[in-house]
């Protein structure tokens, strides 16, 4: 066979080993560099990128970067280091992080495999980046490490984020065990969230830090209390909640209106899901300022028969221009126009289970650390009543939705607050509104 | 009927549609359009051409991959290294027919063939460290003690399993 004189491997030409690999799972790929030194050449040292972009596109979906036509073999994309960079997160979480330095690393990838999940383009409904995602953190040692550190440590942030997007999604089981163990989570929780000292001018009455960060303990604890509230909701209530990272695709990301004239990055025009909690005020008072239950501000305080009330609203946005904003002005700085992520202000309806129509106002800015932040205000016959601030969990168009706090629009010290999630529904979802204490 | 000439000077006799899985051959019968003449395979021996055109003749009729559906189809192509019952009991063959069938594949342009010669190839490497895959290829390990260093360097990220 004189054609293949110049057969490296196994006597095959270097684009036939590479199709045999491009088979093969990457550890396999490994393996089999490790044999000789041309396989080592044709696997790290090839002319084009081929073989790892075959590899990656294996195991997660394509990127939106490179999801045009041409785009397998897109330049920019670095296939290998990329796919690589997720091997090893892999590999660190199923026999846990030898070093802090890993454990920082595995946790902001996964971050941003998180992300990324909004903005990858899936046309056949089923996500292989999830796939890879719930495996890796259902069956490895993740979770035992992620909800048994302490609350301490540079790493805190990262971890809180991490728990904010899977928001409670793998605790399952309901044995008595399970149960006791996110109870006493809740209660940590609502004793951060009622907390009144946590709202203030400095943290703009949100989840943030006093620097404008995002302040991810406070998003966990929003996300704890109300996740947790929305399991105990009768019926099929319990099921109308907002997806995490880890459910399949079906809304991840929010397909942009057409031909609108806004660039809607962070998906805002159209119907919401709205779940708010609230305690009775004077059990809030209580809790601030009382020595109950050991208090002021004492967990214990919320052991049963403590009540906390849910309801769940729509709203429905459309977006307007700036100028036509009547109760806001969007704060300095907040990007120009030109920007990738211009500010998109908002006005709508909202909608409880008695009927009691508020419109809504708000916008949408992006941080600087890539989170977008929402601000809206509820209004009553004209009158600003109640606003909120949040996050968008996951990033722009992200279908985990905005997690955040109510409170009032005065700002005044002994004001009620509460947790909110808003999650983007289809147009035509039913309307099933409620209110359950 | 088509009448192929192997490496080996041996002639085999059949039906277009089944050679006609093969671009390489479509190609060829366009180019000389219609003709008695027999077509030259230089690159295929005639053990390994009947067992090439036992899978063409098993999978006649099926649609064939288009030229330039290329790149979706290897967006949509199955990622799992599955292979049908027939195709699995075709393909367990002694390890040089194995490479012999993929070079002819990828030689006479057989998409389909590849793919189950070269998935057969991945299985066997699955799962298998680099000595045992040394033995299973009669490969020699030529690295010198410095490149065994860069090589273990760079497989870093697969390693600790």
């Amino acid at each position: 066979m004189s054609v293949y004189a110049s057969a490296t491997v196994l006597g095959f030409p270097v684009e036939l080993v590479q199709h045999i690999l491009a088979f093969c799972h990457p550890w396999d790929v490994a393996a089999f560099s490790q044999t000789c030194r041309a396989a080592f050449a044709l696997v790290y040292h090839s002319s084009d990128q081929y073989l790892w972009c075959q590899l990656y596109v294996n195991q997660f979906d394509v990127p939106k970067l490179a999801a045009n036509p041409s785009a397998t073999m897109n330049e920019k994309f670095e296939w290998k280091k990329e796919l690589t960079s997720r091997m090893a997160v892999e590999v660190a979480l199923f026999r846990g992080p030898t070093s802090e330095t890993e454990m920082k690393n595995t946790f902001a990838t996964l971050i941003g495999i998180i992300n990324e999940l909004s903005a990858t383009t899936s046309s056949t409904g089923s996500s292989l980046t999830v796939k890879w995602l719930k495996r890796v953190v259902s069956d490895s040692l993740l979770l035992s490490n992620l909800y048994n550190q302490g609350d301490t440590g540079e790493d805190v942030e990262m971890h809180c984020q991490l728990r904010s997007c899977l928001a409670m999604t793998l605790d399952n089981r309901s044995d008595k065990k399970t149960f006791e163990i996110l109870s006493h989570r809740r209660d940590q929780s609502r004793a951060y969230v009622y907390d009144l000292r946590n709202y203030r001018a400095s943290n703009r009455w949100g989840p943030f830090k006093p620097g404008g960060g995002v302040n991810w303990i406070h998003v966990e604890h929003l996300i704890n209390v109300t996740a947790l509230n929305i399991r105990e909701l009768p019926g099929s209530w319990a099921n109308t909640r907002p997806p995490s990272c880890l459910d399949p695709p079906r809304f991840t990301s929010i397909p942009p209106a057409e031909g609108g004239l806004f660039n809607d990055w962070a998906g805002v025009e159209g119907t919401w899901r709205r779940y708010v909690c609230f305690m009775d005020y004077r059990d809030l008072y209580a809790f601030n300022f009382t020595d109950l239950a050991d208090g002021p501000r004492h967990p214990k305080f919320f052991k049963d028969p403590f009540r906390e009330a849910t309801r769940l609203i729509e709203v429905k946005t459309h977006l307007i221009p700036s100028s036509r904003m009547r109760y806001h002005r969007l704060p300095e700085g907040a990007g120009d126009k030109t920007s990738r992520f211009p500010p998109l202000c908002f006005s709508g309806t909202s909608k409880g289970v008695n009927g009691n129509e508020a419109a809504v106002e708000g916008f949408v800015v992006m941080g600087k650390d890539g989170v977008p932040r929402w601000q809206l205000t509820s209004i009553y016959d004209e009158h600003p009543q109640w606003s909120s601030t949040g996050v968008q969990i996951g990033g722009p168009k992200s279908a985990m939705g905005v997690a955040g706090v109510w409170t009032t629009t005065h700002h005044d010290q002994d004001d009620p607050v509460g947790p909110f999630w808003l999650w983007k529904v289809e147009d035509n979802s039913p309307t099933h509104l409620m209110e359950f204490t | 009927m088509v009448l192929l000439v192997t490496s080996d000077n041996e002639q085999f006799n059949a039906d277009k549609d089944v050679v006609e899985r093969s671009v390489l051959i479509k190609n060829m019968l366009e180019d000389v359009g219609e003709s008695d003449q027999p077509i030259p395979l230089p690159n295929v021996s005639s053990s390994v051409m009947k067992k090439v055109l036992e899978y063409c003749e098993h999978h006649r009729g099926e649609p064939l991959p288009s030229a330039d559906a290329d790149q979706s189809q290897d967006e949509t192509r199955k990622r799992t290294t599955d292979i049908s019952e027939w195709d699995q009991k075709f393909i367990t063959v002694d390890q040089e027919m194995l490479f012999e069938i993929i070079l002819a594949a990828n030689y006479l342009d057989i998409k389909s063939l590849l793919d189950v010669g070269c998935k057969t190839v991945a299985n066997m490497i699955k799962g298998k460290t680099p000595e045992e895959i040394r033995k299973l290829f009669n490969i020699v390990n030529d690295f010198t003690p410095e490149e065994e260093a860069q090589i273990k360097k760079e497989n870093e990220w697969a390693e600790d399993r």
